[in-house]
């Protein structure tokens, strides 16, 4: 009895883990849903492959998406998500991170001239940070990396009256990269604020200090 | 209806298989040690009370999954590091095979919520870690090379690892599907190679992008050769899987060598003894 009864505990885990983590079906277009889109698809990839195309988006929307809201909230208690967008693709335009202190510079990604505290801001934990905090204005967590490098850079450099973070913008290959915003902390209160670069847009000011 | 249950009893058997237990074990040994070689490194940089304690507290995240819990039960500027500290002591005592199922439990839904608590930090190779330690609950690994009292088996039920292998299928294939619906120009013969962007990101990678400009075709070749190597994955349920692994190996040591990814390629790799089961067994 206990051979079958494990046989089909893992179709049904097997089965799960398919419905959870379907290759492919959570990138196909959300807007295939409008009658334009469908028929420019079936236009392009002709009536078997177009066919085919929908009626897969038509199944994962209807039969798997209902399947997902009830059966995804099972992977929160150990995070074991099964979404595996691994890499799919490099930026459209080259970023790096500067670091000054006092207008002078410490840290820039990936430059050996540069290198204060390099091997925090390369470590995995902490990169997807800097990156959101260099790509936009509106990341979620550029507050607690702002105090951490000003508490950082007033341990190492205790003269230090003033923190920049500056988030540098350009297209490969990167040698004309120009600045799309910073971060600026002072003393003495070491409260942050975003500056855009452009110069029409609003000085953004927020409450965090050092 | 006869033939439907003829599939069914071939399938009951399959399932009951037993296999050499070493490609196991080592799975057993090696991924807690990737998690725990991982949290040492962030303590070695004196980053554990930056990302495991909250915003409000002192550390950098202040977004915390609502399914963090540990904050209930303990003060909020303690309970992320409490929660570190149990998942390294339950994953060292599952490597080492003492109390495994226990220990492994208590150690995934630890690192979960540390995961909770810090999400930015907490990345697919920790998914793909904890989702195998998940199946490796029900595995018998720890009657093997380990300090675990109960008697020495010689074999072990094969369901884990064929579990085991069907996830890493799904990953890889998510992955290869991925990047062809994201950007086709993975196949492209012309223009700049998409490795090229992924390999010479500052913010993520670092190589020189002036230097690798010249490298065009090794990159869209490589490019090419990664889609096909993902896609191609199913082999690992054939007797190439170590053939497949080779290149597998290959194109995780080329991450590690262009890219800041951390523990992601020696975390995948420690899987792969599931793919060269064959060698390590001597099965034919």
């Amino acid at each position: 009895m206990r051979d079958p009864l494990r046989a089909a505990g893992i179709v049904a885990v097997g089965l799960l883990i398919l419905l959870l983590g379907t290759p492919g079906l959570d990138f196909l277009d959300s807007s295939l849903q409008r009658p334009e889109k469908r028929q420019k698809v079936m236009k392009n990839a002709g009536p078997f492959w177009g066919g085919l195309g929908l009626g897969i988006y038509d199944l994962s929307r209807k039969v798997r998406n209902p399947l997902l809201d009830f059966f995804g909230p099972l992977q929160r208690p150990f995070r074991v998500s099964q979404n595996w967008s691994l890499y799919r693709d490099g930026p459209g335009k080259l970023m790096r991170l500067e670091i000054r202190i006092d207008d002078r510079i410490i840290y820039r990604s990936v430059d050996n001239e540069y290198d204060w505290n390099e091997a925090v801001f390369r470590n995995r934990r902490l990169r997807p940070v800097v990156e959101s905090t260099v790509m936009s204005t509106d990341s979620q967590n550029w507050r607690g990396l702002t105090r951490w490098v000003v508490q950082a850079a007033r341990a190492d450099f205790p003269e230090t009256q003033r923190v920049d973070l500056i988030a540098l913008h350009g297209p490969f290959p990167g040698d004309n990269l120009k600045e799309h915003h910073r971060i600026i902390a002072e003393s003495p209160s070491w409260t942050a604020r975003i500056v855009e670069a452009n110069p029409n847009a609003q000085e953004e000011s927020h409450e965090e200090g050092g | 209806m006869k033939k439907v249950a003829e599939l069914w009893q071939r399938w009951v058997a399959f399932c009951a298989r037993t296999e050499d237990p070493r490609p196991q074990a080592l799975l057993r040994i090696l991924l807690p040690w990737m998690i725990l070689l991982d949290l040492g490194r962030v303590a070695q940089l004196g980053l554990l009370d930056d990302y495991f304690v909250p915003f409000q507290e002192g550390g950098i995240s202040r977004v915390q999954d609502s399914a963090y819990i540990l904050d209930s039960f303990l003060p909020p500027s303690q309970a992320g590091l409490v929660g570190v500290g149990v998942a390294a002591l339950c994953l060292l005592l599952a490597s080492l095979g003492i109390l495994y199922r226990p220990a492994l439990v208590i150690g995934i839904l630890a690192y979960a919520q540390v995961g909770h608590l810090y999400s930015p930090g907490d990345r697919a190779i920790d998914r793909v870690l904890r989702t195998v330690l998940l199946i490796w609950v029900f595995s018998d690994a720890h009657r093997f090379w380990s300090l675990n009292r109960a008697p020495r088996l010689e074999r072990i039920a094969a369901w884990p690892a064929d579990l085991a292998r069907y996830l890493l299928m799904i990953i890889y294939l998510s992955a290869g599907l991925g990047k062809l619906l994201a950007q086709p120009g993975w196949l492209a013969t012309s223009g700049t190679p998409v490795l090229y962007r992924v390999m010479t990101d500052p913010l993520a990678a670092h190589m020189d992008p002036v230097a690798m400009q010249s490298w065009t075709w090794p990159l869209r070749m490589m490019g090419w050769g990664t889609i096909l190597l993902e896609l191609s994955v199913p082999l690992i349920f054939t007797r190439f899987a170590p053939y497949w692994a080779i290149f597998g190996v290959g194109m995780h040591l080329g991450i590690f060598y262009t890219m800041d990814l951390g523990m992601f390629s020696w975390g995948m790799l420690a899987l792969y003894p599931l793919f060269f089961e064959r060698w390590i067994t001597g099965r034919k």
